[in-house]
C-alpha cells in the first residue's frame, strides 16, 4: 500500500530554532457596526458571563461583515477597548484597504482572508460568469487509513480529510475542507479550519473531545446526548453548530 | 541475528518489569537464547525481579561508555543458564544514554543470543524511547483502565513514528497488546474495563491476559519471574505468551469470572 504517510507532527529534541506550521483556532469577535457604547456593553456582557475564557485570550477582529467603503473611525478606540476588558487582539481580518493601514499602525496582523463568508452580496450577473469560467479548482484528499493515536495530530491541507480508522481520545484532526470519520472520533475534529463555513463533520460514531467547524466549535460535555455513539452529520448554520443523523 | 522486542506502556507500574523477567524466562525455558536489559537508569527494577540484585558489578551504562566490556556486565542467571541480565546504573540518570552507544551494545549483544528483550522504563522521554528505538517487536503492556489505556495509546503512536524502522521506512515494528491486572469478576460487576473495550480503543493483536494474582507480589519479593510459578493462574497466562510469541495459537485463559463450587461458596476466597 503505498498511501501518502498522514501528517503526523510528534515532538522531538530539536535544532534551537525552527519555524513550524502552528494552527490556532482564535475566537474571532465580528464588528458589523461603527456603535462604540453598544460594543462595550456587549463585551462587558460576554467577559462577565466567560471572565477566563476572554482572560488574556488572543482573539482576531473581524471585518468582513462592515461595509467596505464606510471608514470605522473608533477603531484605535475599539482595539484599547478590547485590550481593556483582558484579551490580546493579535489581528484583523477581512477588513478594508484603510482599516488595514489602521492595524498596521497599532500594530496588528493582517490575517489573510481565503473564502468569502457566507454572508456576501448575491452575485452580481458578471460575478456568476466569472464564476462560471474559472476553472474548478481540485481539493486534494488525505486518506488516514490507520488510527489516529492520542497525541498525534492530522492535518489535511487544501482539501478533505478521510478517517478510514478511528481517532484516539487526545489526538488532533483538523481538514481544510469536510472531515468524513467511518471509525469513532473520539479526539478532537476540526473542520474548515481555514474559516470554511461550508465544511461538514461527518461521521459513523460520535464521541469527540471537541468538534469545530471554522472556528465554532464545542466541547464533549454541549454535544447533544442523543447523537453520541451514533452516526451523525454535523454541519454549521450561521455561528452554532447543527446536528443530523443519518 | 537477534529479535529485539521492546516491552513498554507509556504508564508505570502495569507490569513491565514483571513481564520482561517473565518473557525472558519463558524465553530461556524454551531453549532460546535470550538477554533482558534495563533501560530505566537510575531507577532500576529488573535486578530486583530477577533476584540478580547482589552479583551487579557493571551496568549498561558502563558497558555504553567504555568502562567495562559487555561480558563483564552480563550476569548469567542461575535457573537458566541462557538468560542473561544486563541491570541499569543506579548511579547515573538518563542522559548517559545514546542512540549511537545503545545500538552498538544491541549489534554487540546480537552476535550471541537470539533475543534481546528491552524493559522500557514508563513515560515517554529519552529512556522510553531508546528502548524502543531499535525493536523489531513491541508489548504494548496495559491494565484495563483509562489512563493505562490512553497512555498505551499515546505510545503505540510513538512506536510508529520515533523508531528506527519508522524512520528508514523499513517494515514497521510488530505491536502486540498485552493487558495485565485483569478481573474477569470486576469487569463482570461493572467496575473494570473489559477487554473488549481495550480492544476496542487500542485496535491491537492480542498477544495475552494476564489475571490479577497476589502471585506477581510474592515473586518480586523473593526475585522469581512469575512464570516459573506454574500454579499461578498469573505464571500460567505468562506461560501461553510466550508461546503465542512464538507462534502458538493458544486461547486465552483466565478471562471469565470463575465458577466457585458448592465448598467455595461456602468457604468463601
Amino acid at each position: 500500500m503505498t498511501n501518502p504517510p498522514p501528517q503526523v507532527h510528534i515532538d522531538e529534541p530539536a535544532a534551537a530554532f525552527d519555524f513550524k506550521a502552528g494552527h490556532f483556532t482564535l475566537p474571532a469577535l465580528m464588528i458589523r457596526q461603527d456603535d462604540i457604547d453598544a460594543l462595550d456593553a456587549y463585551l462587558a456582557a460576554q467577559v462577565a458571563r466567560l471572565p477566563r475564557f476572554f482572560d488574556q485570550a488572543p482573539i482576531v477582529i473581524d471585518l468582513g461583515g462592515y461595509p467596505a467603503d464606510q471608514p470605522l473611525e473608533g477603531f484605535p478606540t475599539i482595539v484599547g477597548m478590547i485590550r481593556g476588558y483582558g484579551m490580546i487582539p493579535v489581528g484583523v481580518r477581512g477588513a478594508a484597504e484603510p482599516l488595514k493601514q489602521q492595524a498596521r499602525l497599532l500594530e496588528l496582523a493582517v490575517m489573510p482572508d481565503l473564502r468569502q463568508r457566507r454572508k456576501t452580496p448575491p452575485p452580481t450577473a458578471e460575478r456568476a460568469e466569472a464564476v462560471q469560467a474559472a476553472k474548478p479548482t481540485t481539493r486534494k484528499t488525505l486518506i488516514v487509513d490507520k488510527p489516529v493515536r492520542s497525541g498525534q495530530r492530522v492535518y489535511a491541507q487544501g482539501g478533505d480529510l478521510v478517517l478510514l480508522a478511528g481517532v484516539s481520545s487526545g489526538a488532533e484532526v483538523m481538514a481544510d475542507g469536510h472531515i468524513h470519520a467511518y471509525g469513532p472520533i473520539r479526539g478532537r475534529a476540526l473542520a474548515g479550519v481555514l474559516n470554511d463555513a461550508d465544511a461538514r463533520i461527518f461521521c459513523n460514531e460520535l464521541g469527540a473531545e471537541l468538534i469545530a467547524i471554522a472556528g465554532r466549535y464545542q466541547v464533549n460535555e454541549d454535544l447533544p446526548s442523543r447523537f453520541m455513539g451514533r452516526p451523525v452529520q454535523i454541519s454549521l448554520q450561521g455561528d452554532s453548530l447543527q446536528f443530523t443523523a443519518f | 541475528m537477534a529479535r529485539i522486542i521492546v516491552v513498554t506502556s507509556g504508564k508505570g507500574g502495569v507490569g513491565k518489569t514483571t513481564t520482561s523477567a517473565a518473557f525472558a524466562m519463558g524465553l530461556a525455558e524454551r531453549g532460546h537464547r535470550t538477554v533482558v536489559i534495563d533501560f530505566d537508569v537510575g531507577l532500576r527494577n529488573l535486578d530486583l525481579v530477577m533476584g540478580c540484585e547482589r552479583r551487579v558489578v557493571f551496568d549498561f551504562v558502563n558497558v555504553i561508555q567504555g568502562e567495562a566490556r559487555l561480558g563483564q556486565a552480563l550476569i548469567k542467571d542461575k535457573r537458566n543458564p541462557k538468560l542473561f541480565i544486563l541491570a541499569a546504573s543506579q548511579t547515573r540518570d538518563k542522559d548517559a544514554l545514546s542512540v549511537e552507544g545503545v545500538g552498538k551494545v544491541l549489534e554487540e549483544l546480537a552476535q550471541d543470543f537470539d533475543y534481546i528483550v528491552c524493559d522500557s522504563p514508563a513515560g515517554i522521554e529519552k529512556g522510553a524511547t531508546l528502548a524502543m528505538y531499535f525493536a523489531d517487536d513491541a508489548i504494548v503492556v496495559t491494565n484495563p483502565e483509562v489512563s493505562s489505556v490512553r497512555d498505551s495509546d499515546r505510545m503505540i503512536g510513538i512506536l510508529s513514528s520515533k523508531s528506527r524502522r519508522a524512520e528508514q521506512n523499513l517494515e514497521p515494528i510488530n505491536e502486540r497488546l498485552l493487558v495485565t491486572r485483569y478481573s474477569p469478576e470486576r469487569v463482570a460487576r461493572g467496575e473494570m474495563l473489559s477487554l473488549e473495550d481495550v480492544r476496542e480503543i487500542l485496535a491491537l493483536d492480542l498477544l495475552g491476559v494476564i489475571p490479577e494474582s497476589g502471585s506477581v507480589l510474592n515473586a518480586s519479593n523473593s526475585g522469581v519471574p512469575v512464570i516459573l510459578d506454574q500454579e499461578s493462574n498469573a505464571g500460567q497466562a505468562y506461560s501461553d505468551m510466550v508461546d503465542r510469541y512464538l507462534g502458538g495459537e493458544l486461547p486465552h485463559r483466565f478471562i471469565t469470572p470463575e465458577k466457585k463450587g458448592l465448598l467455595g461458596r461456602l468457604f468463601g476466597g
